[in-house]
This record gives C-alpha cells, sequence and structure tokens, in this order.
C-alpha cells in the first residue's frame, strides 16, 4: 500500500502546524511554518513541503483553518438576507436584550451581520408543538425572493418554532434555491433542532454569512490536493473536536468556528487514554491568549452555550463546542502600567507583528515572553529550535521602562509580569473547574501551545495541581490532536417533556430517528481506514420542574432497565455537579442528544522516545529567576535527547524545539512512554 | 493617600486582588447554582462580597449593577448594633430592614466574619431576594401597600448561625412568616455555603500570604482604586450641577408627579451627590432606607468614574452621598418599599444629565428610564401555578460619538437576559404576534437614540390575570445638546372591535377576553445633538431600514427621502444657518 500517511494542517493566527502519521512504521512527523493570512493554501502548502511529505503518499487529509471564525470576527462574509417569521424581523438586531458590561454608558449593540432591509418577514406561523398556525403561501416567498437585491450571496432561514416542524422553512429553501441558484442557502434547522429563535437565527446566519468563503477555501485546497496527485479525503475539523467530511462542512461551515482549540483538547484525552489518566485540565496557551478545558472521565466537556467573539459582545451559535474558556494572556501580551498605577497584562498583544520586543521586528513594549527570557526561563539562542533567534538586549530594555515607572528592580518586574500573567490564566482554569464544582486537585494539567509549558509547574502550584504532562510536541500538539480524532456528527431535539409521562418506547423511536439522520452526516462514502457503521452516542437534557437551567446526562449504552434508572442517573449527576440534588421533584426533559462517531485509524503513539542517549549530551547550566524571587543555577538540556524513563529534578529547564520547560525547585519529572514529560508539581502532594 | 510601604510589591497586591475577585466570583456561581429561587439564579437579584475588618468592599460581584451599597452597610450596621467585637468563628447574621442596608424586606442579607489563626480578617456576605417575607400579599409587595408593616418579616441583626451551630429559635421565625419556607430557608442555606466558600478562600489567600502583607495588599488596592476614580473625578470641571425629572406617580396617590431631583458638585478630585431636594418619602412603596441613595449615587458614580474596574470601596472613596432623612430614597420608617427600584434608573440618568454639560463628550442622553411591568399569573400548559415577568428593554440614548442602542434592558437590570418567545409559548398559555424594534420612537439627534421595543401578544387561557404597573409615560426621555426627547413607555388593551387600544399604565387584575391584544412599549432613547445636522445619508439609511418613517424624516430631521431612488435631500437647515 503506497498511500502510506495521515497529514493533518491546523492554520493559526501566527503559524500554520503540520503533524502526519506513517501507518506502517507509526513514524510522526511535525512541521510548523508561519501562516500566510491572505492566501491560507499557500501555509499549508509551505508546511507539507518543509515536512517532506509526498501528497500521493496520503491516504487522509486532515485540515483545521481559521477562514470562518476570522470572516466573522473580522466583518469580512457575504452580503446576507434572512427570511424570518412575520413579527420577528429584529430577534437578530435586538439579541437577548441584556447588558453584559453593566456600568459601561457606551456598551456595544450585538453584533448583527444582517441589515435591516435585507430582513424579510414571512407570513407563516407554526406553535411550539409544530402545529401550523399561518400556513406559508408560496407565492409570497416567490416575490419575496424576486425582490431579493440582486448583490445577497446568501440567504439564512429561520421559522419561530420551526424545531417542532422544519417543514415550511424547506419549503421556503427549495423556493429560494429554485430561484436563485447562484445564492449560498441553508435553514436554521438542519443546523439545530433547538428552541430560543435568537441562538438559532444567529446559527443559521452565521452559517451563511462564511458560507461562500469557507465553500471557495475548501474547493482551492481540493484543488491543491488533487494537483498533488492526492486522492485522499479531506476531511475539516469541528468544534466538537471531531471531523466531518468536506460535503458537510461546505453546507455547515458554522461548526468549524474554534476547531483549533478543539482539536488540542481532543488532543489532550487521547493523551491520557493512552497514558490511564481520565481526568484532566487541557491547557493551551499561545500568542495572544490562554485556553483550559476540562476532560472528565475521558471526555472532553462540551459548552451549554457558545459565543463566536466573546460572551459579552459575540455572536451565539447553537452547534456543540468544547467547554474552552479563554482569557487573554499569551507569550505576546503586552504587560503595561494603568492610570492607578498598577501592574496589568494584557488582553493588548504585540501578536507576530511586531511580536514581542526580543524578537527584533521593531516591538519595544514589554510582553510575557520578553519576561520570560529576562529571569531565563526561555533560551533565546534556540527559539524554534535554533530558526528564530532572540535577544536579550531588547526584552531587557522593553522590561526595563516598565520596572522604571514602577521603581522595581529588573528581575523581579519580569517575575511579577509572569505571576500577574499566571494569576489571570488561573482564573481561566478555576472558570473550568472550581467554579463548574470541581476540584483542580483531582486532575493533571495538560500543558501545551508555544508557552503553556513555561507557565503550567506555576500555575499547577498556584491551584494545587500535582501533575503537569507536557506532551511530545507541545507546539504542534492541536495539529496533532486532529490524527487522532473521530468523524463525529451531534443531532439535538427540543422537546418539552414531563420524563415520567415519556414512554420508553416512543423515547427510543425519537432517538431512532435522530441517530438516523446523524448517520447521514459521518460520510458513508469514505471507503479507507474507517470503521463500517458509526457508533451512537444518546444524552438527555433534564432539569427539575421550575429549573431554568437543564443538564446534559450521557446515558449508558441502552440495555433493559435503562429507562427506569434515568431518573436516578440525573439525580447522582445534579449532586456531582451542583452539590445538592432533589429526589422527589419531578424531571422534565427539554432535549434528546444524539452523537454519531465513525472511527478512523489513527497513531498509537504521538512521539517517539529515545531508548538510549546520544552519543554527546547538550548539557549546560544557567541561572532562572523562580517564583520565590530568588535565582537557582539549573541544569538545561535537550528535550530530544531524553531517554525513556529518564528522570529529572527541578530546578531544570528543557529545551524544546517550539518552547521551554519549566521546571520549580521542588519538581520532578519523568519521560513516560511516546516521550512525554511527567512532572510532579513540588508541595501539592496528596 | 498613603505612600508604598516597604515589603509589598504592586505585584503581590495585583495577584491579591485577582485571588478575591475570583472569590467572588465563586461564592456568586455557588449560590446561583444552590438556590431555589429563580430570582437568585434567573434575575440575578443577588449580591455577594468579601469586606476587610472595617466593612470595606475588597471585592464584589453585583448580580445587578445597582447593588453597590448592600454588602458593606449591613456589617456596618452590625457594628452599630452588636458591637465591633461581637463576632465569634462559625456565626452567620442576617439583616433585612431596608431602612439600614437599603432596598426592601425580601432582600436578605447574610455575613460571616473570617477568623485566620484566631484573628479576624474580614467579612464574607451574600445578599439575595427571597421569594416571599410574608405580609398582605403574595412576594411581599404591591403597588397598594403603604407601610412596611404590610409587606412582610423585618430583621435586623439576629443571629442564624452561632460558631457554627444553627440558632433554631430564628429558622423557626423565619418559616413560621413566609408563605414559602422550604424556598425561603433553602434560600438562606445556599448563601451561607456561599459564605462559608468566601471564608475558605479568604483564609486562603490569607495563609499563603500572610497577615500583614494581606492586610497591606488589601490597603494598596483599595488606594490603587481611589486613585483611578479620582483621576476621572478630576477631569470634570469644578462647579455645581443639577438635573430634574419625575416618576409619574407612586401607585396609590395617582397622577401625583413624584420629583425626582438631584445636585452635583464636584470639587477637585472629589464629588458630592446631594439629594436634598429629592421628592419627600410617599405613601405608595416606591421607597427605601437611606443606603438606597448611596447604592444609586454609586452606580453613577460607577459609571462616570471607573467602568471597566471590577468594584470595591476604593473606588467610591471620592464620593460623598448627601440625603436627608425622609426623601424616597432615604425613607423613615415606616414607609413602604417592596418597589423600592423604581426611582433608580431615572435617578442614575438625572445625575448623568446633571455633569453633561460639564463633560458632554462623556454622557449620553436620556434612556427609556424604568421596564414596563407586565405581571402574568395563572396556570400554565402543564397546570401549574406561575408568575411571570420578564424586563421589558428600550431604547438607550444618543452618544456624543455615535447613535444610541436599541431595545437593552435599563440602568437597573445588567445581565439579564430575556425569555425566547419559543420557551414562553411553550410554557405559558401566550401568543406572541410581535417582538419587534418600533419604529419612530427613538429620540431624534444629530446621533439619535436607540429604538424602543414593542411587543404584541394575547393570554390564552381565560384564568390568567395581568398586572401592569407602567411609568416614564409623562416624562418621556430627555435629549441632550439639541437633540429631542423619545417616545415614553407606554401598554394598551385592544379589544375586538372596540377601536382605538386603551392606554393602561398602572391597573391590577385585568382579565382579557379571547382576541384581546396587549401592546407594551419600552420607550426610545432620547437623541444627542440637532437633529437637522445630523446628514442626509444617515437619514436616507434609517427610513430604508425602517428605522424611521418617510414622515419622521421630514418633520424630525428636515430632509426629504425618496427610498426607491435612494435620495435624501434636506429641507430644512440648522438655526442660523443660510443656505
Amino acid at each position: 500500500m503506497i498511500a502510506a500517511w495521515t497529514v493533518a494542517v491546523d492554520i493559526g493566527g501566527t503559524f500554520t502546524d503540520l503533524a502526519a502519521w506513517r501507518h506502517e512504521s507509526n513514524e510522526i512527523k511535525r512541521a510548523k511554518v508561519l501562516t500566510v493570512p491572505d492566501e491560507p493554501v499557500r501555509g499549508v502548502i509551505a508546511a507539507i513541503e518543509k515536512a517532506g511529505i509526498e501528497l500521493r503518499d496520503t491516504s487522509m487529509f486532515l485540515h483545521g483553518s481559521t477562514v470562518a471564525i476570522n470572516a466573522v470576527l473580522q466583518g469580512t462574509g457575504a452580503r446576507t438576507a434572512l427570511l424570518t417569521t412575520r413579527g420577528f424581523r429584529d430577534v437578530l438586531e435586538m439579541g437577548r436584550k441584556n447588558r453584559p458590561d453593566m456600568y459601561n454608558l457606551f456598551f456595544k449593540a450585538p453584533p448583527c451581520p444582517v441589515a435591516r432591509e435585507d430582513r424579510f418577514e414571512v407570513d407563516e406561523r407554526l406553535s411550539a408543538d409544530g402545529a401550523v398556525i399561518k400556513e406559508i403561501e408560496e407565492e409570497e416567498l416567490r416575490a419575496i425572493v424576486a425582490a431579493l437585491p440582486a448583490e445577497i450571496q446568501a440567504v439564512a432561514i429561520c421559522f419561530i418554532h420551526a424545531y417542532a416542524n422544519p417543514g415550511h422553512e424547506r419549503r421556503a429553501a427549495d423556493v429560494v434555491r429554485d430561484a436563485r441558484p447562484d445564492v449560498y442557502t441553508c435553514i436554521s434547522t438542519e443546523l439545530s433542532g433547538e428552541a430560543r429563535e435568537y441562538e438559532r437565527t444567529c446559527t443559521a446566519v452565521a452559517n451563511a454569512y462564511v458560507g461562500p468563503l469557507v465553500a471557495t477555501y475548501v474547493a482551492e485546497l481540493a484543488a491543491y490536493l488533487e494537483r498533488s496527485g492526492s486522492s485522499a479525503p479531506l476531511l475539516i475539523t469541528q468544534s466538537n473536536g471531531g471531523v466531518m467530511t468536506s460535503d458537510v462542512a461546505v453546507r455547515q461551515p458554522v461548526r468549524t468556528m474554534e476547531s483549533g482549540p478543539a482539536a488540542g483538547v481532543t488532543g489532550a484525552a487521547w493523551l491520557g487514554r493512552t497514558l490511564q489518566l481520565n481526568d484532566l485540565i487541557a491547557f493551551d496557551m499561545g500568542g495572544t491568549s490562554a485556553k483550559a478545558c476540562v476532560v472528565q472521565h475521558g471526555e472532553p466537556e462540551a459548552a451549554a452555550e457558545y459565543y463566536v467573539g466573546g460572551r459579552q459582545n459575540g455572536l451565539p451559535v447553537q452547534v456543540p463546542f468544547l467547554d474552552i474558556v479563554e482569557v487573554g494572556a499569551g507569550g505576546g501580551s503586552i504587560a503595561y502600567v494603568d492610570a492607578g498605577r498598577a501592574l496589568k497584562v494584557g488582553p493588548r498583544s504585540a501578536g507576530s507583528v511586531p511580536g514581542p520586543a526580543a524578537y527584533g521586528l521593531g516591538g519595544t513594549e514589554p510582553t510575557i515572553t520578553d519576561a520570560n527570557i529576562v529571569v531565563g526561563r526561555i533560551t533565546p539562542e534556540y527559539f524554534l529550535g535554533g530558526e528564530m533567534r532572540l535577544r536579550m538586549d531588547l526584552a531587557r530594555s522593553a522590561v526595563g521602562k516598565l520596572a522604571a515607572a514602577l521603581g522595581m528592580e529588573l528581575e523581579s518586574c519580569a517575575l511579577g509580569v509572569i505571576q500577574v500573567a499566571n494569576a489571570i490564566m488561573a482564573g481561566a482554569i478555576r472558570a473550568v473547574t472550581v467554579e463548574r464544582g470541581r476540584d483542580p486537585r483531582d486532575f493533571t494539567l495538560v500543558a501545551y501551545g508555544g508557552a503553556g509549558p513555561l507557565h503550567a509547574t506555576a500555575l499547577a502550584a498556584e491551584l494545587g495541581i500535582p501533575r503537569v504532562l507536557i506532551p511530545a510536541g507541545p507546539g504542534t500538539h492541536g495539529a496533532f490532536g486532529m490524527l487522532v480524532t473521530e468523524i463525529r456528527h451531534d443531532q439535538a431535539r427540543t422537546v418539552h417533556r414531563r420524563l415520567d409521562a415519556f414512554a420508553e418506547a416512543e423515547m427510543g423511536s425519537m432517538f431512532a430517528g435522530l441517530e438516523e439522520e446523524a448517520a447521514t452526516y459521518v460520510g458513508s462514502e469514505l471507503t479507507v481506514d474507517i470503521a463500517p457503521r458509526p457508533d451512537f452516542v444518546r444524552r438527555l437534557d433534564l432539569r427539575y420542574v421550575g429549573q431554568f437551567h437543564p443538564l446534559t446526562l450521557t446515558l449508558p449504552t441502552a440495555c433493559d432497565g435503562l429507562h427506569a434508572r434515568i431518573p436516578d442517573l440525573f439525580h447522582a449527576a445534579h449532586l456531582e455537579r451542583y452539590g445538592h440534588n432533589a429526589p422527589v421533584e419531578p424531571i422534565e426533559v427539554t432535549a434528546i442528544r444524539v452523537t454519531s462517531v465513525l472511527k478512523i485509524a489513527k497513531p498509537e503513539t504521538s512521539g517517539i522516545s529515545r531508548m538510549r542517549p546520544p552519543s554527546s549530551v547538550h548539557q549546560r547550566s544557567r541561572r532562572v529567576m523562580f517564583d520565590d524571587g530568588s535565582w537557582h543555577t539549573c541544569r538545561v538540556s535537550r528535550r530530544h535527547e531524553l531517554v525513556s524513563g529518564q528522570s529529572l529534578r527541578g530546578p531544570a529547564i528543557v529545551e524544546d524545539a517550539d518552547t521551554n520547560i519549566v521546571l520549580g525547585p521542588t519538581d520532578k519529572a519523568e519521560v513516560v512512554p511516546g516521550g512525554h514529560l511527567m512532572i510532579t508539581v513540588g508541595g501539592t502532594a496528596a | 493617600m498613603s505612600q508604598t510601604r516597604v515589603g509589598i510589591d504592586p505585584i503581590t497586591v495585583e495577584v491579591v486582588r485577582h485571588g478575591l475577585i475570583a472569590a467572588a466570583g465563586e461564592m456568586m456561581i455557588n449560590v446561583k447554582h444552590a438556590a431555589y429561587s429563580p430570582s437568585i439564579h434567573e434575575i440575578q437579584d443577588v449580591c455577594v462580597g468579601l469586606l476587610d475588618n472595617r466593612a470595606d468592599i475588597l471585592a464584589c460581584a453585583p448580580g445587578l449593577p445597582m447593588f453597590l451599597a448592600d454588602i458593606g452597610e449591613v456589617v456596618r450596621d452590625g457594628f452599630e448594633v452588636l458591637g465591633p467585637d461581637a463576632f465569634q468563628p462559625g456565626d452567620v447574621y442576617i439583616s433585612n430592614d431596608p431602612f439600614t442596608i437599603g432596598t426592601h424586606v425580601n432582600n436578605i442579607a447574610t455575613y460571616s466574619p473570617v477568623f485566620v489563626e484566631g484573628e479576624r480578617v474580614g467579612f464574607a456576605v451574600v445578599r439575595g431576594h427571597m421569594v416571599d417575607m410574608g405580609g398582605t400579599v403574595p412576594g411581599s409587595r404591591s403597588s397598594r401597600l403603604t407601610e412596611i408593616f404590610q409587606e412582610g418579616l423585618r430583621i435586623r441583626q439576629l443571629q442564624l448561625y452561632a460558631e457554627g451551630t444553627p440558632v433554631a429559635a430564628i429558622h423557626r421565625l423565619i418559616a413560621d412568616n413566609t408563605r414559602m419556607p422550604e424556598a425561603v430557608l433553602g434560600d438562606l442555606r445556599a448563601q451561607v455555603a456561599a459564605c462559608r466558600t468566601g471564608e475558605r478562600r479568604m483564609t486562603a489567600i490569607v495563609r499563603k500570604y500572610g497577615r500583614e502583607a494581606f492586610d497591606e495588599s488589601c490597603r494598596m488596592l483599595l488606594d490603587h482604586g481611589e486613585r483611578l476614580a479620582r483621576r476621572s473625578v478630576r477631569e470634570i470641571p469644578d462647579g455645581v450641577y443639577r438635573a430634574e425629572a419625575f416618576l409619574d406617580d407612586d401607585g396609590v396617590a395617582v397622577g401625583r408627579r413624584v420629583p425626582i431631583r438631584v445636585r452635583v458638585e464636584v470639587t477637585g478630585d472629589g464629588m458630592t451627590i446631594d439629594f436634598s431636594d429629592f421628592a419627600d418619602q410617599t405613601e405608595g412603596s416606591i421607597n427605601t432606607g437611606p443606603a438606597g441613595a448611596v447604592a444609586i449615587a454609586r452606580h453613577a458614580f460607577k459609571c462616570l468614574t471607573t467602568p471597566n474596574e471590577s468594584p470595591n470601596e476604593g473606588h467610591f472613596r471620592p464620593l460623598n452621598v448627601v440625603a436627608p432623612p425622609g426623601k424616597v430614597i432615604s425613607a423613615r420608617p415606616p414607609a413602604a418599599c417592596g418597589w423600592w427600584s423604581r426611582t433608580t434608573s431615572t435617578t442614575i440618568d438625572c445625575i448623568l444629565r446633571a455633569v453633561s454639560d460639564a463633560i458632554p463628550a462623556a454622557v449620553p442622553a436620556a434612556h427609556f428610564g424604568d421596564i414596563p411591568m407586565c405581571l402574568i399569573n395563572g396556570y400554565d400548559l402543564r397546570g401549574n401555578r406561575f408568575v411571570f415577568f420578564e424586563p421589558v428593554p428600550g431604547g438607550h440614548g444618543g452618544r456624543p460619538t455615535e447613535d444610541g442602542v436599541s431595545a437593552t434592558v435599563c440602568f437597573h437590570e445588567g445581565d439579564t437576559p430575556d425569555v425566547p418567545v419559543e420557551i414562553q409559548e411553550a410554557m405559558l398559555p401566550v401568543f406572541v404576534e410581535e417582538s419587534t424594534l418600533d419604529q419612530d420612537s427613538a429620540g431624534p439627534g444629530l446621533h439619535r437614540g436607540g429604538l424602543g421595543y414593542r411587543r404584541t401578544f394575547r393570554l390564552l387561557s381565560s384564568e390568567a390575570s395581568m398586572q401592569l404597573n407602567v411609568d416614564r409615560h409623562y416624562c418621556p426621555p430627555w435629549g441632550l445638546r439639541g437633540g429631542a426627547a423619545a417616545r415614553p413607555n407606554s401598554a394598551y388593551i385592544e379589544t375586538p372591535g372596540g377601536g382605538r387600544p386603551e392606554l393602561v399604565l398602572k391597573r391590577d387584575g385585568i382579565r382579557l377576553e379571547a382576541g384581546d391584544r396587549v401592546i407594551l412599549c419600552g420607550g426610545g432613547g432620547g437623541g444627542w445633538g440637532d437633529p437637522l445636522e445630523r446628514p442626509p445619508e444617515a437619514v436616507l439609511r434609517d427610513v430604508i431600514a425602517g428605522y424611521v418613517s418617510r414622515t419622521a424624516a421630514r418633520a424630525d430631521y428636515g430632509v426629504e427621502v425618496d427610498p426607491e431612488r435612494r435620495t435624501a435631500t434636506r429641507i430644512r437647515q440648522p438655526e442660523g444657518e443660510v443656505e
């Protein structure tokens, strides 16, 4: 078999990362190149060339990009029209009418990607149970479509209560496609079967808004693959951590908004499984932000709601996302003195241009990266494995200005920048653990991204997390995560039912119907390296009658007596999540959910662990400042020279090709199978 | 202001500050998840925080933005009533007396001292809205009530837990005096649990840095907050500024206007907000104690000075509040306080209006001013009793730089989302015909106000009844700098074949017949600047979008618009300009 490689390419804001797996030999290749923002496909080509992979030899190509999310954040999507129910034209513009930025007299309105004159009301109406109150009229529809401005490139359709009966939306879509085949058209219920008109409207609108761009991009990429002699199927990553076929991605691009961060979490969960660790905090720190997500019982946590662009002023979308909390602290985040003379860090970032002062590309403001250089935690001459040299002098002069403004010593000020950044990032980890009723001491912190391994042990010590795992290739961990994912589709339907009046047979047939729908999305046309048929996972959204927020309960594999056990499972889950429950209260079902999963072949290991030391070992030592404010002489080693089973004692620095790993004075570490570094954090022993 | 003492660096201060804010955030999540009542976990009628030993706020999480005085005042009152050294580890005290801690009897504050190695280091406080505290009416508030004694159980500084043990007598007293003892006692348990969380987190921070470094960090973070606020006040020119508006009435003396007058004095880096000319306390239940005046003044002051900072006591040190006893917002017993919040948003708007001449670039025109209240009681589609209420939105004022934001909750509401129509119709006997922006409701201006909101609905059950309580109808949202007023709040009932819809502002026990429509309108935001100076292209865009009608474009903006040909021509010039 010639087609030997599975290739994954992840385009991020600064870097385009590649990870590839050669099936027979279990070899893993990784590459990192700069992103080409205007022509992302060129970055993909550069990464493939750098890795030296022949596309003829690929059996599968996995890909994630920021095309969709950038279009939303930068407002560069298609001119989109919205067809909606009479009386509800302004749902999209008004949002939920709340004001999270509550003391700001100049608060922003929610983003509204469709101008009011491009929102059209259709005289139709359904009731909450899907009954037709006012029949849709084709004649009226045709008149509306005929009046659509010629510049409209996309049409989103969302009617009130369509989740209970998609008939009207489908008929409207038929009319639009018939009259305007040039226009990208989508309906809300193909994307979401859930109630809440604002969120579902936004989902349809966001999908239409990015649809034409994503369609063009996917076609370009597919053409490149074909030109390069590859017949490998193209799979696109989703925000739920899974992948989908490129056909589904073109129809449902709204599912790709946060695919990069999700792939990193998938990679962390996979890593945990290979090392028998089920409860993890995936922690990704890059150039502009840090992100945290919990993996519990081996499964990444899904979010109850998600806003593209952030909770405060973003666009909510009703498709599955992982529960990733992001804070504005990354290597490029800028430190400054505020009007009240306090030291602050971020969220403003120097990005990749000009980047931190030490990059020598014109940046003069002190960043977290500069602070790490000043205290000796980053090796300036080994940045990106030596491809880029950083300037200690520029880092010192940038941090020096800040130190002078605060009346502090240069090095103490640099340490301060790191500690303030850590306090902010600890907030992200607290948000996904203690604020969700979880104790961080029960978890292992998996740290990756260009800056994650620099800060991980200090963060773990702060939060009492006993262990830190640094995967092999932490800087390309997101791309690797794509290699270990599944083809996945989530489908959900809102219902309004008391659990005690929801018969087993009826619930079973509703689940079966959803499974049938979900199965059509997981790529039956694929013939290589995949399981013959999908597995299904069933979930229920449940709450006590009178409660507002439901809890999603994953059901065990169907078996006799399961239906009768659902109340007890819910009481237990409620107790675990909220610390209390009410076993005598009646329960209601608000949604049923199905996930279909089609397994694809994946590597057994993510890296190699060296069995014997190299002939000459690069070994030095240098002074590094730690969080107690004192300097320690540290042993500095190169990660690729470490041997499987080797143990290390802090204080120490391990130079990785993508980043440095910092071991505090009381930390210990061991190289575990696969080449990962498992760190026992000093002072956290239970 | 003191200088930095040797030994504590700005880094420790910043890290301690983050730790305290995170602790308050955790207390908030804790109480919201464990609480029984939707008023806490949905409407966000709750406030939590950590105080230092003098009851100054170190960090707090206000569920609604107006809750900036609740948690400190209750502990200060405790010092007065119980003595400053009355507290033992494990104690919890409760209070709901509006005349000392503000708001109304529904709001119970619980607080506990935090002890580390035998020494008191501060307090954890949680204040939540209880669904019923007894009294004449279910829910303990009605616009018909005229004395606090009709509004239920009033408690001042009683011990709920003594050194960790629940005090049975006070629990019995509360249980016997509310219509919903399970809910109230459940919510109190949630509040106490959140206090305990706050105690644990604060203790961990003190242990980590040591008592001295902790105290010093707290002192410095409050000083930092003070510096930020003073810096903003210095940017307001010295002077005495006044403004006034009014509420339609107090719900009892129908038609008698309730004047809202404020006086703001800025001297250097300090500000006094003076309510001496405010309306005297009323018979109707729109009153509260003097802490209400403090909360309202603080809310406005925070918007003007440190809007992006997580609140602490330092931010309010430059603010002096003058509120002579006997005013609506500094009432004496036995004033009724149930609907105290009715004055808040209008008063904040008045304070902003007062200073707007001094800092025109920093203040928007008036917003719609208050929630048009509509409460529906009845049986839901599954036969359960329900009371439905939601904060109807309206327009916010035009700004010095841009148009105002449309259809958003008023000042005293914050991060409180509406209930989706798809959820309402699935649960309740309502049918919503439209939920929309209201054309021509915005105050015209160079930068027009945000549009108001209109909701038209029918009730599908004859067993449901409705209460309307709409104010600020007769005092429309004003414009600034030549901007015009907006369309005010209103409510109408339309009966089939009944001709014009009837304006109904305040009425209880409304029964609707099949086919009757209710039309609820949240007013628009006032305009900023002369509407005749609005560029014709902007008026054209508004007409094409339907925000403004052609008629209004002509009458209010002096612009003739032809939407078909996309042309707009100025037909009337601003005063003083000649073509």
